[in-house]
């Protein structure tokens, strides 16, 4: 079996092939590779992200298969529930009566009694052109529970509303208009809540705003509606772009997209931004200040490092090489898969700074011998630049804890520091994260 | 109600079956899917996965390309593919989305096969049925495209049926081969588990087809009804089993003809302990012949959410079609102990029984496959026997 060489494109060579907001890294129509490291929460654990709810996944036994299995290893599993269809179910289209027996029986078994529910269809249920929106609405009425429909289904990843986008949109749905308003601004796009000891609260604070909500957050279904009397919703991972949007035609709550970042001159922009759009000021100095002494001082205790970034990580793997570079580190590769319009500035800093930069994808076919390249860099970022650079030493960043801020600089480089010292083993720790394609 | 699963995850599916049997076989292996199916089969239900270099891929079917029935972005993906990765075959599976379509995989692979030049393998998978079922197909798939007439035969064994979903860890089967070496075979050749497809070309020489899961019996009939090769179907779990399958073994391959011994036929009394194993039925089988033969729990029920052979089943075998089916069985009967995937221990609630985990990996998939037990050959008396002795404190009531 002879070895091919991977598909890799030099950081110039970043097409604009696609549409304005997503760009594939690979050029159509290829296979695809599904490296182990591939994924990452999931719809089903998205989708229960909805305090008090449970969901019913309407789909063929396999396509249920890794959520379930996630769900038992985080412990989500009591609150999902499946709906097997069979061959005879999609010729006769009996699954969609029995949606509502399988809902019926649910919601008279689990105890205490669910105060939401999801129901998720799959690629079969769009190809049949089966309505979920008109059936959730019929529980709906018949059981006195808010119930809404999503879809896992990867069939329209490469359209404008694929499922990573629209399961948050369907999250947020569940709140209703509220006439009453207050100061208040809403985390979305994020499954964590910021961390404890970001400076966000402090300085939104400091500014005269106290509630910062984020769905992670909220026990309860009625705290979680509290989230729509909020003046304002700050977008900070793109995923949430559908749920924003939608939020602001129904909710009448405005958005401003101030991503998730690692350096320090995009976060002070991102404070900027922020500022026009609470239209408040923001005393951010002496965080900077604070992060630019943290990063000084990690960067001097750990040395010269080359580092790998993927996509996995917790961040736009072009921003976090943007920002590495600039603390001083050699960032020779970035695996990523597409491009989004946030990371197009990015890009084209690292064009002129560092236009060595080897951009892999994690699904190019040739991937699959990628391993024989034995890629070396002392520090990996993302649980799959960790596996294609096998001797790397891990940082997943993932997504489980949302770094922010100046603050979640200092973090990383903690981070960065431990992993360093105390390296984890790739596999356990990957394989442990519940990561679904 | 049936097909709600409240406590189960759904089990491995057909095309993980495939694609379990191929991993190592060299080939192209392609589901065509829109890429969840794929990350199925590559994150839960394939053990081999990270690090290997096994080819397989998703087709990345779109939904345009689905409704406007375009296959030719099918192929030229397959086409580009094999330019750039120099594999021995390919095969096509599918997935529900595509049988929404009727998509007709024989017909892809004839294409496939004149533009690549390459044997092609097409197998029709849905996502529906469950892996056993996509094993089976596979192992037959292999025994009919690949295995050539034998000119001359050997004493040779081929074990068929194994797949990390059923066997989980390697070593069972090393355990198996070094067993039959032991016994007197001069090479063992495992389908799917260490061997090679040129082993496969060469597999018609054997004198002796080993079947370990149900999934390997339509192609070791297969291969007996084409080239004369017997088979034996079990798998050697504890002492008296072990020493029954070598003499077995020796017997085919005429060494000597003394099979007298212990049996695992059971004659059980109304006061005798009860046991219920459930999970795969050949090795289900083989547990409850160690049951027997080596405790003389003679009172066994052997019960599975996969397909059981008529010829395998003893009377009081069941097949569970819902998850509900279980824990209405466990309701009715006692049994002193229950066998099989720790994921079945929510479904069985009071019996005061005590519970023997043997993880199978098309249930619970990643949750215990490092789990390493070391139940096959003679250890499995052993393993038994702490199992049984802690009764008490394993109950799970």
């Amino acid at each position: 079996m002879s070895k091919t060489k991977p598909f890799c494109l030099s950081v110039c060579e970043l097409g604009s092939t696609g549409s304005a907001d997503r760009r594939r890294v690979m050029p159509p129509n290829y296979l695809h590779y599904c490296p182990p490291s591939a994924g990452g929460w999931g719809i089903i654990r998205v989708g229960l992200l909805v305090p008090e709810s449970v969901m019913l996944f309407v789909s063929p036994a396999g396509c249920g298969r890794h959520g379930a299995i996630a769900g038992i290893q985080l412990g989500f599993k009591k609150r999902l529930f499946f709906l097997h269809i069979s061959e005879l179910d999609i010729v006769t289209g009996q699954h969609l009566e029995k949606v509502f027996q399988a809902v019926a029986e649910i919601l008279a078994e689990v105890r205490p009694r669910p105060k939401a529910m999801t129901i998720c269809a799959t690629c079969i249920d769009d190809l049949l052109g089966s309505d979920y929106d008109a059936i959730a609405k019929e529980l709906e009425s018949k059981h006195g529970i808010p119930v809404r429909a999503c879809h896992m289904d990867p069939i329209t990843m490469d359209g404008k509303t694929p499922p990573p986008f629209t399961v948050q949109q369907a999250v947020y749905d569940f709140i209703p208009r509220s006439d009453e308003k207050e100061l208040a601004v809403n985390i979305i796009g994020s499954f964590a809540p910021f961390a404890q000891d970001s400076e966000f609260h402090e300085i939104m604070s400091a500014a005269g705003l106290e509630k910062v909500r984020h769905i992670a957050d909220c026990s309860t279904l009625e705290e979680f509606y509290r989230m729509g009397r909020a003046t304002h919703n700050i977008l900070v991972k793109p995923g949430g772009r559908l749920a924003v949007r939608a939020m602001e035609r129904k909710l009448g709550i405005p958005y401003c997209f101030a991503p998730v970042a690692y350096g320090l001159d995009t976060i002070d922009r991102n404070y900027r931004m922020l500022e026009k759009f609470l239209d408040i000021q923001l005393s951010t100095e002496e965080y900077r200040e604070e992060a630019r002494e943290t990063a000084d001082h990690y960067r001097h205790m750990i040395g010269s490092l080359t580092v790998a970034v993927g996509e996995t990580a917790n961040a736009s793997p072009f921003e976090m090489a943007r920002a590495l570079i600039g603390y001083g580190f050699h960032v020779p590769y970035v695996f990523a898969d597409m491009t989004l319009d946030i990371d197009q500035e990015h890009i084209e800093w690292l064009k002129c700074h560092a236009p060595d930069i080897k951009v892999f994808t994690n699904v190019h076919p040739t991937m699959v011998d990628f391993l024989q390249q034995k890629l070396t860099v002392d520090l990996a970022v993302g649980f799959d630049a960790g596996y294609f650079c096998s001797g790397a030493k891990t940082l997943p960043l993932s997504l489980d804890e949302q770094l922010y801020g100046y603050r979640g600089v200092a973090s990383f480089f903690r981070q960065m520091l431990k992993v360093l010292e105390n390296p984890q083993n790739h596999r356990e720790q990957m394989y442990a994260s519940g990561m679904v394609i | 109600m049936k097909g709600l699963y409240k406590v189960l995850p759904p089990f491995a599916p057909d095309y993980s079956g495939v694609c379990s049997v191929l991993f190592e076989l060299g080939g192209l292996v392609i589901v065509h899917d829109a890429g969840g199916c794929t990350g199925n089969v590559t994150g839960y239900d394939e053990p081999r996965w990270y690090g290997n270099s096994s080819a397989t891929f998703s087709s990345e079917l779109r939904e345009i390309e689905a409704v406007v029935g375009d296959d030719e972005k099918f192929l030229d993906r397959i086409e580009e593919a094999a330019k750039d990765l120099k594999r021995g075959f390919i095969a096509i599976l599918g997935s529900p989305a595509p049988m929404v379509i009727g998509t007709d995989y024989r017909a892809l692979a004839g294409v496939i096969s004149q533009r690549t030049g390459l044997p092609s393998l097409a197998f029709d998978t849905n996502g529906i049925r469950y892996y056993d079922e996509g094993a089976s197909m596979a192992f037959l798939e292999l025994a009919r495209q690949f295995v050539k007439p034998p000119a001359l035969r050997e004493q040779v064994v081929n074990i068929i049926g194994a797949t990390p979903l059923d066997i989980g860890n390697e070593r069972h089967i090393k355990k198996i081969a070094s067993l039959l070496l032991e016994a007197g075979c001069k090479k063992v050749s495992c389908w799917g588990l260490g061997s090679t497809l040129e082993d496969i070309e060469e597999a018609g020489r054997a004198g002796l087809n080993i079947v370990v899961s149900r999934s390997g019996l339509a192609a070791a009939r297969y291969l007996q009804r084409e080239y004369k090769i017997p088979y034996l179907t079990g798998l050697p779990v504890g002492k008296a089993s072990t020493c029954h399958f070598i003499k077995g073994v020796r017997f085919l391959f005429d060494y000597d003809y003394d099979l007298n011994g212990p049996s695992n036929t059971a004659h059980p009394g109304t006061n005798d302990p009860t046991a219920l194993v459930i999970g795969e039925q050949v090795i289900s089988n083989s547990i409850r012949d160690c049951l027997r033969m080596d405790f003389g729990v003679n009172r066994v029920t052997v019960a599975s959410f996969f397909g059981l052979d008529k010829s395998l089943t003893e009377k009081g075998d069941i097949f569970l079609g819902h998850e509900n089916d279980l824990t209405i069985l466990v309701k009715k009967h006692h049994y002193d102990f229950i066998v099989g995937d720790p994921l079945y221990k929510e479904l069985l609630s009071a019996g005061g029984h005590s519970f023997i985990e043997i993880p199978h990996v098309a249930v619970s998939s990643r949750l215990y496959w490092d789990n390493d037990l070391d139940y096959i050959g003679y250890e499995g008396t052993e393993f038994f026997k702490q199992a049984i002795k802690h009764k008490d404190e394993r109950k799970i009531l």
